[in-house]
């Protein structure tokens, strides 16, 4: 009787090892759109249409690519630049706060940083923003404002 | 209070001797008490087995001494040699193995005052009732609570031991954490979830509303809707789609219209997501 609660405990012990080992890993979401936002002032038309990618790693870090075309006062300017958050719910609640990192520009981005972060991402490096994700029916991601929603993406 | 077994031999706890009825050479064997207790033990599950826990704590750990396998061992060799001195085979005391001892003999008891027998069953032994109620040192709210001590003491026997507890304990603790780790597996953000509303449908089409209810606007959502999906050349009855609508126009400086496109494939699920986003500043 006492050899077999040993072997059995020590069989459960090494299936427990290995699972933590090799299994135990937060699930990582991939995330993507199309995404097309016109912005509308008295001295300024601005238009941006990218093909947005989210990465968020299940401890907490992950990344946004903007991939795509600004037209702003009818002049073009590509866009192709990443940005490095990190992000943490301490309340659980579902609000989340973001921190970007940095702001990677890839070198076909031609977007001048003051047009891109007056008109779609008010949000610089070493900003903290609130955000909402939640999941939607079948395989999307809303994120949004504390207001207004920004996008759905589509999870991989 | 005394017993006797195998019809010859007399037990009698008081005096801790057993000895020959009727001996002629009053032949008898002197009991130290732990010997003693350990024999009245026995005789009280009636010839069934006894286990070695019960006994260490019945007969040494409940008189606050130490139990121990070893004394346990001696006190049977010791009782094994009296009933031998006695003209009874040392089988009078069985062991079983891996579980405890066991007391092979014909058993009745007699009264303090009376050398009649007090009661017996059809097979002369005396019911475990009898013998309690027979036994003067205790009163019968101390048989009461004895006879639930011996009945939950075989059930909880195995429970009780402290090995078997380290045992529980660890499988219960290595199975709560195999648990717990299938819930941190899981992104954190899996847990949260929006209920779009319904505006309505039309053909291949469901329109709804994110965050804000319907019942937030203070205008035709279904018609606005209806009208912007047309303004922005969305139509129903090419693909089944699901479109997310809404509007924020109570700001003072910017109206905002939110629109996405997921077309559903044929599995039921999203094989992609266009956003529209209309920001509009408002000149006052």
């Amino acid at each position: 009787m006492k050899h077999w609660m040993v072997f059995f405990l020590a069989v459960l012990f090494c299936l427990c090892f290995f699972y933590f080992l090799f299994f135990n890993k937060t699930k990582t979401i991939f995330c993507v759109s199309e995404q097309v936002v016109n912005v509308m002032t008295v001295d300024a038309t601005a238009k941006m249409d990218t093909s947005t990618s989210i990465l968020l790693y299940g401890d907490g870090k992950g990344l946004v690519k903007n991939l795509g075309r600004i037209v702003f006062n009818g002049e073009n300017f590509e866009v192709n630049r990443t940005l490095y958050i990190q992000y943490t719910d301490d309340d659980n609640d579902g609000i989340y706060n973001v921190i970007i990192n940095e702001e990677k520009l890839s070198p076909g981005d031609t977007v001048p940083s003051e047009i891109f972060h007056k008109y779609f991402l008010p949000e610089k490096p070493g900003d903290i923003f609130l955000v909402k994700m939640k999941i939607l029916n079948r395989n999307a991601l809303v994120i949004s404002g504390l207001s207004n929603p920004y996008f759905i993406c589509k999870t991989q | 209070m005394k017993y006797i077994i195998n019809r010859s031999v007399v037990f009698e706890p008081q005096f801790g001797t057993l000895s020959i009825q009727n001996d002629v050479l009053e032949r008898s064997f002197t009991l130290l008490p732990p010997a003693c207790r350990l024999l009245n033990e026995l005789i009280k599950f009636e010839g069934k087995p006894v286990t070695r826990e019960h006994l260490l704590k019945y007969v040494w750990e409940d008189y606050g001494f130490t139990a121990s396998d070893a004394n346990l061992n001696n006190n049977i060799s010791t009782l094994r040699k009296g009933f031998e001195t006695l003209e009874q085979p040392r089988s009078i005391i069985l062991t079983i193995p891996r579980g405890g001892f066991q007391l092979s003999a014909h058993l009745e008891c007699l009264s303090i005052n009376s050398d009649d027998l007090v009661s017996q069953d059809s097979t002369g032994i005396p019911s475990l009732k009898d013998v309690q109620l027979l036994n003067a040192p205790f009163n019968k709210e101390e048989i009461h609570e004895k006879k639930n001590k011996i009945t939950k003491g075989i059930f909880f026997k195995k429970i009780d031991s402290s090995k078997a507890k380290k045992y529980y304990f660890s499988c219960s603790l290595i199975v709560s954490i195999i648990v717990f780790s299938f819930f941190l597996n899981d992104n954190k953000i899996s847990k949260y979830k929006i209920s779009p509303e319904l505006i309505y449908k039309e053909a291949g089409c469901s329109v709804y509303t994110l965050d804000k209810k319907i019942a937030d606007y203070n205008i035709d959502l279904k018609g606005f809707a209806s009208n912007f999906l047309k303004k922005e050349k969305i139509y129903c009855s090419e693909k089944k789609m699901d479109l997310f609508f809404e509007i924020n126009n109570e700001r003072e400086r910017a109206e905002i219209y939110f629109l996405t496109k997921c077309v559903v494939d044929a599995s039921g699920k999203y094989s992609n997501c266009e956003n529209k986003r209309i920001i509009k500043e408002v000149i006052q």
